[in-house]
């Protein structure tokens, strides 16, 4: 059954809505993360390494 | 932070402890495995040094280097890193140090178990994860220990935000919980033998799906995140890009779980799958360079040290090696490269330029960076580091150039095809005699990083030896007062990274997405094995033989799975089906062809000559680097246990009548005295039908006749 349905699937067009969802994620997720607002916590965040070092 | 008034500073100590016991059992599996990996590249070159010893034969010792570099070396390496890193990132000491300790000594306990159980063929035969069902379910419960060990450090943390390694660390917690248990359901026969209820096509899909995720979320998200802390630590400066880590992370775990099936084209995995497999295995390019860029951007203008600090070198090689590896492996996937390539010794390079070059320098560079530090000392010789790191590079060298050599080499003639439409080297041995001077060379490399490691586990000896003791300082920090309401109001995008049980939840999403649409359809749909030819499953005497094949790891060596490509059609016979392996648990489509493909071996020669061929492979085809397998003719064969394999069997729905159950064993003997008595007329001494030998023939006869009538 499930064989049959998927051998006679002819709906291009549910994949392509699939692909422009996880497009459409990744530009949002992209957007977000190079929001200008980001700037001090991502430059905090990224010294935590370093931190141990510093004191 | 801005933090409220009222809070005061703690102090507190790490527990470094346990940092330095997974690190001095990094050093010691670590040469133990490159030694095996040694050992079994110079048997590739001469097959004398099987010795005609069971547990010395490179198909049981194969298992076992490949076990001991990646959970031996690898896993100790990366709990090491993962334990000193955590700690300073989080600003606090571990959650427990009873569960440090279970941690530690449970594996420890379960690497000494598989160093014992596989060269003794106490194996499940699935590649990376051959270790028995009472050890799978070892693995799960240290696994656990580990999980509730560092999430009890994040929840007990000091520092609001977690850093991005902290982010990988999760990732592989949770990804390798799933991909073994998933993997390793089975059904036990005996306590030291399993079936997996997967067959064929499926069990195919679930262990390449689990295969190359071991390789994604072992040794690939775990290194990333110490990566993420440890470079920027030797620099001295921040990351590159934190932005660009994010992009990374959420991509890379993201696509990492398609790509799979790159590992079955041209099989007879379902189309769709492999096409699925192949596009993201080319989109993985993307997310892999991008890590790489930003780990090697981060020693902008710190250039210069790389000259001087092998620490800084190690790491510059590293990342550059996952560079190469990560452009390699989107190329092999393309299906027209892997026709190629697939099978062959190319495979071999790539897998060891990853982790040789990636996994092993990188963890050189943590060691040389990590010992010094917690053991409070310098480091006895830098000089000895510099040697380390310019043999190991020419190990890896020597290593890939002569594998890329033999796999292109060996792939182009065995596909070579002339004017008539013949092949031009119709007897595989040709191909291999031709290629194996470069299995010489590659011994070399290997053994030239083998020596470069020595000298790196000598240096580090020196180097704790002459540490002063001194007791652990006290760390400062304050206490964390986490109010989720006031986070929201005032910044709610960033309460992504403060909060763990989320960040877990959405990463376990982005792995199961991929996981479910690729595996759920062919787990569930039975119908994908044509119901038009159905196959027969196997006489208990076949079963024997098979479970013989298994014991052996033959596998290793040789692939049952003939491509749909006109030259391998020409060479092997009918392109395998999906029904012709719809029995088989576990499924033995193998990854390599040192020896030719055997799926259609039945009938092709004489039981006479498996008889020879098993005992000494050069006495009917001279040249032949295969071992011999002497002991399958003096050991007996196990008939009593074949009721009970045939009763799992059922279980799992394999067709077998009361009948053939209870008489499973009259049966096998019944087939084996028929063989026997065909030998012996040829002149082969009485009282084989005991022996294994016969068992193991009746499996090779049957092998490509499993067609039902």
């Amino acid at each position: 059954m499930k064989a049959q349905v998927l051998a006679n699937f002819s709906m291009p067009w549910l994949t392509c809505i699939g692909l422009l969802i996880f497009f459409a994620v990744f530009c949002g997720a992209l957007a977000w993360v190079f929001r200008k607002s980001g700037e001090p916590v991502y430059a905090k965040l990224s010294v935590l390494p370093l931190e141990e070092d510093r004191k | 932070m801005n933090s409220p008034a009222q809070n005061k500073t703690e102090t507190f100590f790490y527990d470094d402890d346990v940092v330095k016991k997974f690190i001095v059992a990094t050093i010691i599996w670590g040469l133990v495995a490159l030694l095996l990996g040694v050992f079994i590249a110079f048997q590739l070159s001469s097959w004398r040094l099987n010795f005609n010893l069971p547990w010395l034969t490179f198909g049981r010792l194969r298992p076992l280097h490949t076990n001991a570099a990646i959970f031996a070396f690898g896993g100790n390496a990366i709990f090491a890193g993962i334990y000193h890193s955590s700690q300073r990132l989080l600003k606090t000491r571990l959650y427990s140090d009873t569960l440090s300790r279970i941690h530690f000594w449970g594996w420890q306990a379960i690497i000494v178990a598989a160093a014992i159980t596989l060269p003794l063929g106490i194996t499940t035969s699935k590649e990376y994860a051959e270790l028995e069902w009472p050890i799978d379910i070892a693995i799960t419960l240290v696994w656990v220990v580990f999980a509730v060990n560092f999430m009890g450090t994040i929840w007990r943390r000091r520092e609001q935000h977690m850093y991005v390694a902290i982010w990988f660390y999760i990732a592989t917690i949770i990804t390798v919980a799933v991909l073994h248990v998933v993997n390793s359901v089975e059904i036990p026969v005996s306590f030291l033998k399993s079936y997996p209820v997967y067959a064929g096509v499926q069990d195919a899909l679930v262990q390449w799906w689990y295969g190359h995720n071991a390789v994604a979320f072992f040794l690939t998200t775990p290194f990333l995140g110490l990566m993420y802390y440890y470079v920027p630590k030797a620099a001295g400066q921040p990351v590159y890009s934190y932005r660009l880590s994010i992009i990374h992370f959420w991509s890379l775990v993201f696509i990492y779980i398609w790509a799979g099936p790159h590992h079955l084209l041209y099989t007879a995995l379902p189309e769709w799958a492999q096409t699925l497999g192949m596009v993201f295995s080319v989109m993985l390019i993307a997310p892999s360079w991008g890590g790489m860029i930003n780990g090697l951007l981060t020693l902008r203008g710190a250039w210069n040290r790389v000259r001087t600090e092998p620490i800084l070198k190690f790491f510059v090689a590293a990342l550059t090696f996952y560079g190469m590896a990560t452009f390699e492996g989107p190329l092999l996937s393309i299906k027209s490269v892997s026709a190629l390539g697939h099978y062959t010794d190319w495979i071999v390079g790539h897998v060891h330029g990853g982790t040789l070059g990636w996994n092993g320098f990188l963890i050189a560079a943590m060691l040389y960076y990590l010992v010094p530090k917690v053991w409070k000392t310098e480091l006895y010789s830098t000089r000895l580091a510099n040697a380390h790191f310019w043999t190991g590079f020419l190990g890896i060298i020597l290593y890939i150039l002569s594998m890329w050599v033999a796999g292109i080499t060996q792939g182009l003639m065995l596909r070579a095809v002339n004017a008539e439409g013949r092949l031009v080297y119709p007897d595989f041995v040709e191909t291999v005699i031709r290629i194996v001077p470069l299995y010489w060379l590659r011994a070399i490399g290997g053994t030239l990083y083998l020596i470069g490691f020595g000298m790196l586990a000598y240096n580090l000896y020196k180097t704790i030896k002459r540490a002063p003791k001194v007791a652990d300082e006290p760390q400062t920090a304050e206490p964390l007062k986490v109010d989720y309401t006031k986070l929201l109001e005032k910044r709610p995008h960033r309460i992504l990274e403060a909060l763990p049980t989320t960040f877990t939840v959405l990463t376990l999403l982005a792995v199961l997405v991929g996981s479910i649409i690729e595996i759920m359809p062919t787990l569930m749909a039975h119908n994908y094995v044509g119901t038009t030819s159905k196959a027969k499953p196997y006489k208990p005497l076949e079963l024997m033989g098979r479970d013989i094949y298994v014991r052996e790891s033959c596998y290793t060596c040789h692939s049952q799975m003939v491509r749909p490509i006109p030259s391998e059609v020409l060479r092997y016979g009918k392109h395998s089906k999906a029904e012709d392996s719809m029995y088989d648990y576990p499924h033995q489509w193998g990854s390599k062809r040192t020896g030719p493909d055997l799926a259609n071996l039945g009938g092709k020669y004489p039981d006479l000559w498996h008889f020879r061929h098993m005992i000494d492979p050069r006495e009917v085809t001279p040249k032949s680097i295969m071992p011999g397998y002497p002991w399958l003719v003096r050991d007996k064969a196990d008939f009593r246990s074949l009721k009970k394999k045939l009763q799992v069997m059922r279980g799992m729905g394999v067709p077998y009548s009361d009948a053939e159950i209870e008489h499973a064993e009259e049966l096998a003997r019944e087939q084996a005295h028929k063989i026997a008595s065909q030998l012996e007329a040829q002149g082969i001494p009485k009282g084989m039908a005991e022996r294994e030998i016969v068992a193991l023939i009746a499996y090779l006869q049957r092998l490509g006749k499993g067609e039902a009538q």
